[in-house]
């Protein structure tokens, strides 16, 4: 059995060095770091904020943005769902376990300098997630990274002031949960709103659509300084904060159990 | 060539209606609200997507969705043609009916709502696999489907199997699903693009100037005289591609040398979860190769070579897949693991008829496909009442229990008989068609193998039901009869009509399976007409890059 | 130089996706095989984002200032999808190190150990007493 392991992997190991230089070296095309861009992308460079023809543009300065949430965005909301599964998955291994919630939190955790210190941060943070969240379609960032800032803030709030202190707080797995489910359905219905606009208004509509299409004149925007943008990538990324927060916060809660309480 | 605001919104509704549950959960204990709901997801998702197949069927017409409106190359673009838009409608039967056994198989058990979740999500997932358009949202799909049956195979998180069995399927495919997103790396390094049929249309520089593609070669320079050049300078790294994606598409449907996760995992999993996963998850793998290896690397491509030889290692695996699996399904003690065995011979026969490439061969694959996935997903959750009531998988345990429910017996006998392959079954005529398709060809050795394999097969379905029929019961305690619960009797019995249809209207499903592979292999330029004709919609006139 | 530099620098991630399938394949210890699968996305995404990297003078990032000029721009910058996809697969691939985190705590939980050969034995080690246990319900 061992063996036969370290021989499989050893074999691997030299096809793959082959397989890969081979592939780096004798070929100029496929692997070789190129001059220019593909020409899709310049389609999609092009028109991702194109103000003089709305009807085939994205509204979206922030290019890599636009791809995510408007010309791929099934992609993303799938991504998030992936996420949405694993966390289901983490909750669905810990299902029994119940934690015990200790009511004099105060006493736990670290000294009251790093407490301190830790407030302000966290005010701080919250007002840059929310910044990174707001601005995604403009500079780099998005929902994501917005969420997972506000979640790794979160995760120094666990370490030092300990999980009760969460708990009692009120941010529970439930409320976790629901905030989490709260981010999907925005994202959900956002992404349903042409749809259904165009019931309403008896034209054509398309699911994820973000700016007025050949086909469907429907599309929010909204003016900032005198540039139109695309509000539907704001509403896209807000939601997305709440999903990605909401589910880190739920790992960080299921993970941060002492594995003391567990033993039985 | 229609938009069908269905199309578009199926997967999505399902992904979303799932998210519910766990919300409701909060604020609602009662088990028959979730039944309800459960249920009418998966109904929903039947009608859909059966509704689907018939507009498909009745405008002759390719479905299509351009999600946020772009045209295809650019965006993202759902395609149902028949053979997505059959595949999608078993899947969702299947699981309709599997979700009537799992609400009474859950009716003591703890955390039924996130095996319902789990459900629904690998439901999603799979619908999306076969109805995406798009290689990268492939891998997405491919990734859903991977994580909740990874969940679902974990589920009962107190046992050790289940446990150690999740952790090697899922270290195990997520390496080989990071592989796929290399592949598609490389792919879209090489020909700029990702959209299914712009790589169809990219890998076949001889029809470019035949048909009028012209809005479609706007998106991308490389459709000029020099694409042969182009493919010519990226055939290494496209080759690599291929086999990187065709090696993983063989993992995630347990072909031979990638099998070994399949008893373990399929086994330990909630009965519910094992009919799904052996009945339909590892078809995603066949759908997805059968795109790679028809659609868009198909026979006239300039990668024929490579992909002749492709073709002839999935034949030696098919070959090598069923005949070993089929002894050792027959050597097994436990009824479950004897079932994960069968899944790997039934693979290897599909795998075997989509390596002859021939019309024939294709078509017999994709009846092979659905017949084996509906008789699985029953013989599965019909052993899983008899393992409930004798409370063991053991066959030795099991012994004699068949007697007290002799109408779940009688539909284990009918089902087996399915899977052998005996008349007048589906199972019967999909086999026949495979051996017609080998003795056409001329192929001896495959042809002997489905013959051979099917006996030792039947070898072990006849234990199985030797040992639940006839061997007088051992265990000492006497098991009270329990009735057979009415939800889940109405779904065997719907399942038992439904292969005994597959048999009955063989001669009907036979044209109509023809069909399906006459258009993925001869009329392929369908596929990519239809993505190009939808680009025309959608693109604005007087847009061009400055 | 420029090609000496690239060569060495992909040579150098097959390398990497090498070392992190021998990981994978034969250390046992659980947590091991998930260093070495994070290293393996991390290289794919790597190699992806760098496929979308032009050797131009000097790259830009993909974001339209107010005012540009197209055609500066699109000599300029680089390839915005690679970086699109690259983002899903790191969401993808943290769900995935996410579940198979829990997996291996539970795993250690249960059976006390995080080797993976050692689990599977006592796995078929328990095989008679687990049989009898399995798909139990309350008696009705």
């Amino acid at each position: 059995m061992n063996i036969s392991y370290r021989f499989i992997g050893l074999l691997l190991l030299i096809a793959m060095i082959l397989a890969i230089s081979i592939c780096t070296t004798i070929s100029n095309v496929g692997f070789n770091i190129p001059h220019d861009i593909k020409y899709l992308s310049r389609w999609v460079i092009y028109s991702s904020y194109l103000v003089t023809t709305p009807i085939f543009s994205s509204m979206v300065p922030e290019i890599v943005n636009a791809v995510i949430w408007d010309y791929r965005g099934i992609d993303t909301f799938f991504e998030t769902s992936v996420f949405y599964i694993a966390i289901i998955a983490a909750i669905a291994l810990f299902r029994e376990v119940k934690i015990e919630l200790v009511k004099e939190y105060q006493y736990l955790g670290l000294s009251k300098i790093v407490k301190t210190v830790t407030k302000t941060l966290l005010v701080i943070g919250l007002g840059a997630a929310i910044s990174i969240a707001l601005h995604g379609h403009i500079t780099p960032g998005g929902g994501f990274q917005a969420g997972s800032i506000l979640a790794s803030l979160l995760l120094i709030v666990i370490i030092v002031f300990s999980v009760h202190f969460i708990l009692m707080k009120g941010l529970t797995k439930n409320l976790a949960i629901i905030i989490r489910s709260i981010g999907l359905i925005g994202l959900v219905s956002a992404i349903f709103i042409p749809i259904l606009l165009s019931l309403i208004m008896n034209t054509y509509g398309f699911v994820f659509q973000n700016q007025p299409k050949v086909m469907s004149p429907l599309g929010l925007s909204y003016v900032a300084d005198g540039h139109v943008l695309s509000a539907m990538v704001l509403l896209l990324n807000i939601f997305e904060f709440l999903a990605i927060f909401a589910g880190f916060l739920i790992i960080f809660i299921l993970l941060s159990r002492p594995t003391k309480e567990l033993e039985n | 060539m229609y938009i069908s605001i269905i199309l578009g919104s199926l997967p999505i509704l399902i992904m979303a209606l799932a998210f519910l549950l766990p919300v409701l959960s909060i604020f609602i204990k009662r088990k028959v609200v979730f039944d309800i709901c459960f249920l009418f997801i998966a109904f929903l998702s039947l009608i859909l997507s059966a509704e689907i197949l018939f507009s498909v069927v009745g405008t002759q017409e390719y479905l299509l969705y351009p999600f946020g409106g772009w045209p295809p190359p650019l965006g993202i673009v759902y395609v149902a043609d028949y053979f997505s838009a059959t595949l999608a409608t078993t899947i969702s039967f299947v699981i309709l009916t599997v979700a009537m056994y799992t609400v009474w198989y859950t009716r003591h058990l703890e955390g039924y709502v996130w095996l319902y979740t789990l459900i629904l999500a690998l439901e999603a997932g799979l619908l999306g696999v076969i109805y995406s358009g798009d290689i990268f949202n492939l891998y997405v799909m491919l990734e859903v489907v991977a994580i909740s049956s990874y969940g679902l195979v974990a589920f009962y998180t107190f046992r050790r199997r289940p446990l150690a069995s999740a952790a090697r399927y899922s270290i195990l495919g997520i390496m080989f699903l990071t592989f796929y997103f290399l592949a598609v790396v490389i792919i879209y390094s090489s020909l700029g693009t990702l959209n299914i049929g712009d790589l169809a249309l990219k890998l076949r520089p001889q029809i470019i100037h035949l048909q009028n593609y012209t809005i479609i070669s706007a998106y991308s320079s490389e459709y000029t005289n020099t694409i042969a050049e182009i493919l010519e300078e990226t055939a290494l790294p496209l080759s690599i591609a291929l086999l990187i994606s065709i090696w993983v598409f063989t993992f995630i449907s347990a072909l031979f040398p990638n099998h070994f996760w399949l008893p373990d995992a399929h086994s330990e999993a909630p009965t519910p979860a094992s009919a799904i996963l052996s009945g339909l998850v590892v078809k995603v793998g066949v759908y997805a190769s059968i795109r790679f290896l028809y659609t868009i690397f198909g026979p006239n491509t300039a990668f024929v070579h490579i992909r002749e030889l492709l073709l002839n290692v999935l034949m030696l695996l098919g070959i090598i897949s069923s005949l070993f699996a089929s002894i050792m399904m027959a050597l097994q003690d436990d009824s479950k693991r004897m079932l994960a065995y069968s899944t790997i011979v039934n693979i290897g026969f599909i795998y075997m008829g989509i390596s002859m490439g021939s019309v024939m061969g294709l078509a017999s694959a994709i009846y092979h496909l659905i017949n084996h996935a509906i008789g699985k997903a029953l013989i599965f959750i019909s052993i899983g009442l008899l393992i409930r009531a004798s409370r063991t998988r053991n066959l030795y345990g099991m012994a004699g229990i068949g007697r007290q429910y002799p109408l779940v017996t009688f539909i284990i006998i009918m089902s087996s008989l399915h899977l052998i392959g005996l008349p007048p079954f589906g199972g019967f005529f999909s086999k026949l068609l495979l051996y017609q398709s080998f003795i056409e060809k001329g192929a001896l050795v495959p042809a002997l193998t489905v013959v051979i394999a099917s006996a030792i097969v039947a070898y072990g379905y006849f234990k199985l039901i030797e040992a639940i029929w006839h061997t007088p019961p051992i265990s000492t305690i006497t098991i009270s009869r329990r009735p057979i619960p009415i939800l889940s009797g109405i779904s065997m019995v719907i399942m038992t009509a439904s292969i005994l249809m597959l048999g009955f209207f063989a001669p009907i499903i036979i044209d109509s399976v023809n069909a399906i592979a006459h258009e993925i292999v001869n009329e392929y330029t369908n596929y990519i007409e239809a993505i190009s004709k939808l680009a025309t919609i959608l693109t604005p006139k007087g847009v061009g890059l400055p | 130089m420029i090609m000496l530099f690239s060569n060495i620098l992909l040579i150098s991630l097959g390398v990497n996706i090498a070392i992190s399938i021998y990981g994978i394949v034969s250390k046992p210890n659980m947590v091991k095989k998930l260093i070495a699968i994070t290293i393996l996305s991390d290289t794919v995404n790597v190699i992806a984002i760098v496929i979308g990297y032009r050797l131009a003078n000097p790259p830009i990032p993909p974001i339209h200032a107010l005012n540009d000029d197209y055609r500066v721009f699109i000599t300029r910058v680089v390839d915005p999808i690679p970086q699109a996809l690259v983002l899903t697969a790191i969401v993808i691939g943290l769900a995935l190190i996410i579940f198979l985190v829990f997996l291996t705590l539970r795993i250690f939980r249960v059976f006390g150990s995080v080797n993976l050969h050692e689990v599977l034995e006592t796995m078929y080690k328990e095989l008679p007493t687990e049989v009898h246990l399995y798909e139990e319900e309350p008696s009705d």
